[in-house]
């Protein structure tokens, strides 16, 4: 009974192996038909629309795009998110914009990345024709003059004293534009762009607090103004010190902070504040308050070799630049060493205004709150660390990167020079240009592109 | 049946049943990261299995074990483990389950395999076929070449 028992079980055993087995190979070979008919890989363009934007978010602002050459569907999902606007690539580093007039009024536009150290030619003619100037950019767009613009008042005949140029905010990659007034009340001259160092502004134009300063150069007054303005206003300045030249602006909240410095031997004197957002409001101009006066005793105070420096062949540059997350205005200082065959910058020393006793004062620090500040002649803007992602060298926060295109000498030809500054370590290192071609005044200035 | 009432209060447990049956016992709190399956218990509270028709065990266990582990350093390590197929899969069924957190992980891993590649590497890599006509491709390199910076080697 017992064996019966027993070999029963084990046939029963033997026959519910069987049985798995069968199951088992019935099963693998249907997986195996489903693999052969999925092909041997899953594919990736048949994904929800969903996932691939979830995806597209993570990407920078070049991946954004390589991302839509991928195949006809991903392109798709990358050409709704430019209609609207979302989902957006991850910030980026600024490009060097670089623009120049050639020797046979041929003007080239190059991109250079810090990247990959290369330069970039857009199909797009940034710059057509030797009327357009950049003066300076804000987030995607790029701040410029058409000397060609020219407006004729209906009163006029021949009269210059009613050609105005243009100015907009252009950005380049959807070809959009936003019209800056054009009537400025200063008289008709033939090089518009000259005039002007450098053009501000407190926001992109899509922004209704947006505010545009605008510095002339080597004088010392601003014009200012807003995109639906009918013109600019010029800001004159009351006691007539023609030592004091506006060196350089910044805006922050509202307000255009001014660098005073002396004509002859270039030596700050002072920061002065312009309340504009007050001055619309009150529809009454602006005056000018006096932030910090004595600036060069207070740098003198910080760095006592200053004057020595001056007098062994040294330049002193001084730029404006703010943070409009943490509201520090700070004061940049480059030493540059002019004795030998191309100029050198020697150090980078960077104070914020700070106040004591409710007395605003230069106080030198070591970082920019864990900021990037990209400086040049035209423009200067700082961007958190955190918000960008890339090679971890390449966003490390409080650097600073300076790129600047020093006068024509006989041993320097007109290139540009960047040069990255670590606070934190104190080194400088010059970061190479892949030969551009010579031109005469080029100009350069860090560009964010954006795609809308 | 006194002790299987005092641990239904203390933690009630639910079923999920994937899509080739596989039985999952899970805590009610690490279901409910699942908003599908939220929505499925809001709608019908006495319920105590759910079908997940459109995930399979394998995959589903996956996500389960994501949810019970999930930090900083297991996501880190999270994504490496799996071929191009299981990712695609775990996204498919973290959208379908709508689990955020597992979403961005998995996206930012497929966003780490795109990063500073160049198209034609990211069509071999995810299995895709170029139906570009070659007139549309031209002008897209035109368009934004200067996009095309930073390119990896492939």
């Amino acid at each position: 009974m017992k064996h019966w028992v027993f070999f029963a079980a084990s046939f029963m055993v033997l026959l519910s192996g069987c049985c798995c087995k069968f199951t088992k190979k019935r099963e693998m070979k249907k997986r195996d038909e489903q693999v052969s008919k999925d092909e041997k890989q899953r594919n990736w363009s048949k994904i929800p629309t969903q996932i691939l934007e979830l995806i597209l978010s993570r990407l920078s602002r070049a991946d954004f795009y390589r991302f839509g050459e991928v195949c006809t569907s991903w392109r798709h999902v990358f050409k709704q998110s430019i209609i609207y606007r979302s989902p957006s690539p991850l910030p980026s580093m600024p490009l060097l914009l670089l623009y120049r007039l050639h020797l046979f009024n041929d003007i080239k536009t190059g991109l250079f990345s810090l990247i990959d150290r290369k330069m970039y030619f857009p199909r797009i003619p940034f710059f057509q024709g030797s009327n357009l100037h950049c003066l300076g950019s804000i987030n995607g767009w790029l701040i410029m003059i058409d000397t060609n613009a020219t407006r004729l008042s209906s009163s006029s005949s021949n009269s210059n004293h009613h050609r105005f140029p243009s100015f907009f905010f252009w950005n380049p990659i959807p070809n959009a534009r936003v019209m800056l007034p054009s009537r400025i009340n200063i008289p008709y001259r033939a090089n518009w762009y000259k005039l002007f160092s450098k053009l501000k502004a407190s926001s992109g134009p899509d922004s209704p607090d947006c505010l545009v300063a605008a510095l002339f150069t080597g004088q010392h007054n601003i014009a200012f103004c807003r995109p639906h303005d009918e013109s600019w206003n010029i800001i004159y300045v009351e006691n007539n010190n023609p030592n004091a030249v506006f060196a350089d602006i910044e805006l922050l909240y509202g307000k255009c902070y001014v660098l005073t410095e002396t004509l002859n031997y270039r030596n700050i004197t002072s920061i002065l504040v312009y309340d504009l957002q007050e001055s619309y409001s009150s529809s009454s101009p602006p005056k000018a308050k006096v932030l910090i006066s004595q600036l060069h005793q207070q740098v003198e105070y910080n760095s006592p070799n200053i004057r020595d420096l001056i007098f062994q062949n040294h330049q002193l540059f001084f730029y404006l630049a703010s943070d409009s997350i943490s509201g520090i205005l700070y004061l940049i200082l480059i030493i540059v060493d002019y004795n030998n065959v191309h100029p050198i910058e020697r150090e980078f020393i960077v104070y914020k205004v700070d106040n004591f006793n409710n007395v605003p004062m230069l106080v030198r620090v070591m970082d920019l709150n864990g900021g990037i500040l990209f400086l040049s002649h035209r423009d200067s803007k700082i961007v958190p660390s955190s918000t960008l992602t890339g090679h971890e060298d390449l966003i490390r926060g409080n650097n600073i990167y300076y790129a600047h295109v020093y006068p024509y000498t006989e041993n320097c030809p007109l290139m540009p020079r960047i040069v990255k500054f670590c606070m934190t370590s104190g080194r400088i290192n010059h970061i190479p240009l892949p030969n551009p071609e010579l031109g005469s005044e080029p100009t350069c200035l860090w560009f964010n592109p954006t795609i809308w | 049946m006194a002790e299987e009432k005092s641990q239904a209060s203390s933690s009630k447990m639910l079923t999920l049943k994937a899509s080739d049956g596989v039985l999952f016992e899970v805590e009610l709190n690490i279901a409910k990261e699942m908003k599908t399956v939220q929505a499925y218990i809001d709608d019908c509270e006495d319920i105590e299995t759910i079908p997940i028709p459109n995930v399979l065990g394998k995959h589903l266990a996956i996500v389960i074990e994501y949810i019970k582990k999930t930090n900083e350093e297991y996501d880190a390590e999270f994504e490496k483990q799996w071929n191009m197929d299981d990712l695609q899969l775990l996204l498919l069924a973290a959208n379908y389950l709508n689990i955020s957190g597992l979403q961005e992980c998995l996206c930012k891993a497929i966003a780490k395999r795109i990063e500073n590649k160049s198209p034609e590497y990211v069509r071999k890599v995810f299995n895709i076929e170029n139906d570009h006509s070659p007139e549309e491709e031209a002008k897209l390199r035109k368009e934004y070449k200067w996009a095309f910076e930073g390119v990896d080697k492939d």
